[in-house]
């Protein structure tokens, strides 16, 4: 009852906006200029023109820090609470909008995947386009054509990999992770010798495939030559590849540290350490040099620090506890310097670009000393038997002369061994195709291991002679030549007694 | 400059005039409602005893919808207090200068919220990432983004 009502804003005597601070005096109307409602829209005492507050709130809504503060007093941190004519349609149109909005994204986002799609697709093509001109080189056009052709109708499934993965994997190869790089190799060198040849009258169906003419390409025969023949098959050579270049790999290392006179610095636990530096602008020597040069100044700093401690073992006596302990320190000396003896890779811009077109320059050289080395077997016969060297097929593949046509006739227990044999013989020595044809590729092959070794001497050698230089360096001394002797402290003339 | 915001700095000179500032507060100019400039002091035991700070604010038309540009002057005669939110340079990360600014607060309510802020202040120290800041900072504090950290110092 004593409550009767309770006060609203018409009610304030003295109405203050918070905002623009205008005021309005109930007894004086000449403070009534301004013709704007009045609203009290929280809980405090703060009242204001409902014009200011509607600019307020839609300023602060713009703002997305401020956005959500935008409905709620500064004061007493109640919320606004705001009315409109929201209409169907608008709410309708809103909604449109917020759709349209999501659209956009989902739009933004096709897009986007688009241009990857594109750019990869790209890539592709073009690695795949490499991947078939290395083969082309590496296998010599008459196997070429018999196994792959240039159209690729022809390929075989397993060529939209291999082919792209083929640059890729010889860039990998000439980086520090050779074992990824020959990795994404492997496949390819399975997965080719056992491959049925590419059937020169339009595609064959997968029926075909799988029915008669396998005998076509799957020796089930054995050859007149018997089982020992030369060249090996292309799955024979890549485990012999394997192993010979893991063998040739680690000797050359040791070589190479024997010609270079430094050890090679192995991390405590075993592992080699590498260190990736990207140096885009690089200048001065090479890797390659900066490389021995730290070698170089490690050793001599080793040097020193094994010079001392030499020393302490004279002054203390206990020899056997002081040599461990030099050594110890030589140890640590070694970690200490880490930063000079660890294998760096070292990229800079020119070795990027000598690291890729090196790797993509192999099956040129590949091709490239495999000719030479037909050229020179002209001239020798063992040469020509090592490599394996035949005239080219003029009149096509002879495809059914060793097929057995009593084959069907054969006990299960007779076809079980004619399998196996023929199994082994794809493993030695690849289909027919890959023992009736020129072998190319295996020419191609030693060509690039000799090629290889070639550039390893040269390399090795350019490191020895660098070596030597910064071995060799002095700072030149000059006599005081032009200079006041007089001006100089010089030790006093020894007076002859 | 938009006739609400020169109205209503108009009222706050009046107000500054009649009732005077807070101690530690003065006006040191107020010639246009563009730029003001007011010194700042602060009282009894803190770190920045006997120290005297000036503190420059710019108005936008836009005020006060939208916050004054603040920053303690840096000249021959003022410097900038060293305190974690302060720049060197003069420029305040204050949420109240940023998205935390409210029309509700005045000239000499932003002052006083600066005045406490510096007297609460335990250790004095430039904020971390200085010297970064100074050398790239925009004239005008209110085009730098500022993260708040926290509000405690």
């Amino acid at each position: 009852m004593a409550e009767l009502q309770v006060p609203t804003i018409d009610d304030l005597r003295v109405k203050l906006c918070y905002i623009c601070r205008e005021e309005e005096q109930y007894d004086r109307p000449e403070t009534q200029v301004n013709k704007s409602a009045w609203v009290h829209p929280c809980n405090c005492t703060l009242v204001a023109h409902e014009s200011c507050l509607l600019e307020w709130i839609k300023t602060a809504q713009q703002n997305p820090s401020r956005a959500e503060n935008a409905l709620k007093c500064p004061q007493c941190g109640a919320e606004y609470e705001m009315e409109s004519d929201n209409p169907p349609t608008l709410r309708l149109m809103n909604f449109v909008n917020r759709l349209l909005t999501i659209g956009g994204r989902v739009v933004l986002a096709v897009n986007l995947s688009t241009l990857v799609v594109a750019f990869g697709t790209g890539v592709y093509i073009v690695s795949t386009a490499y991947g078939l001109h290395a083969m082309q080189e590496f296998l010599g056009k008459e196997m070429y054509d018999t196994l792959l052709t240039d159209d690729p109708n022809n390929w075989p499934f397993h060529a939209w990999f291999n082919l792209p993965l083929i640059p890729i994997s010889l860039v990998l190869s000439r980086t520090s992770l050779p074992e990824t790089g020959f990795s994404t190799l492997l496949p390819l060198f399975v997965a080719w010798p056992v491959t049925k040849p590419v059937e020169p009258k339009g595609p064959t169906s997968f029926l075909q495939l799988a029915g008669n003419r396998l005998s076509d390409y799957f020796p089930f025969v054995p050859e007149k030559e018997g089982l020992f023949s030369w060249p090996p098959g292309p799955l024979m050579c890549t485990i012999l590849y394997i192993s010979v270049r893991t063998a040739y790999r680690k000797y050359w290392n040791q070589f190479a540290h024997w010609v270079l006179d430094h050890r090679p610095t192995v991390a405590p636990d075993g592992r080699r350490r590498r260190r990736f530096l990207w140096d885009l602008d690089e200048d001065g020597a090479g890797p390659l040099r900066i490389r021995i040069a730290a070698n170089v100044l490690g050793e001599r700093r080793q040097e020193r620090q094994e010079g001392q401690g030499e020393r302490q073992r004279q002054q203390a006596g206990q020899q056997q506890q002081q040599q461990a302990e030099g050594q110890e320190q030589g140890g640590h000396d070694e970690d200490a310097n880490a930063d000079d003896n660890e294998p760096t890779a070292r990229y800079t811009g020119s070795s990027l670009g000598r690291l890729i077109g090196g790797a993509l320059m192999i099956p040129k050289i590949s091709s490239y000393m495999g000719s030479l080395l037909y050229q020179l077997s002209q001239h020798s016969t063992i040469l020509r038997r090592f490599l394996g060297i035949r005239p080219p097929l003029s009149v096509g593949l002879r495809l059914y002369e060793n097929v057995t046509p009593a084959f069907a006739k054969l006990t299960p227990a007779q076809q079980v061994a004619a399998y196996s044999r023929a199994v082994l013989r794809v493993f030695l020595y690849g289909t027919k195709q890959w023992s009736e044809m020129d072998p190319v590729w295996f020419r191609n092959t030693i060509g690039l291991g000799l090629f290889v070794v070639a550039k390893d001497c040269v390399e090795l050698f350019y490191a020895w002679l660098s070596k030597k230089e910064l071995e060799s360096r002095h700072v030149k001394t000059r006599p005081f030549r032009g200079i006041d002797a007089r001006g100089l402290d010089l030790i006093p003339p020894r007076v002859a007694i | 400059m938009a006739a609400i915001a020169s109205r209503r700095l108009a009222k706050e000179l009046k107000e500054i005039h009649t009732q005077g500032c807070p101690v530690g507060i003065q006006l040191l100019s107020a010639d246009n409602f563009e730029e003001w400039h007011l010194s700042l002091e602060v009282m009894g035991e803190s770190q920045y005893q006997g120290e005297v700070f000036a503190l420059k604010f710019r108005f936008e038309s836009q005020y006060p919808i939208s916050a004054p540009a603040v920053q303690f002057i840096v000249n021959e005669r003022y410097t900038s207090p060293v305190h974690p939110h302060v720049y060197s340079n003069g420029h305040i990360c204050a949420s109240i200068l940023g998205n935390e600014w409210s029309p509700v607060l005045s000239v000499i309510g932003v002052c006083v919220t600066l005045q406490s802020m510096l007297a609460s202040c335990k250790k004095k120290e430039r904020p971390p990432d200085n010297d970064r800041y100074v050398r790239h900072a925009p004239d005008n504090p209110k085009q730098t983004r500022f993260h708040y950290h926290d509000d405690t110092v």
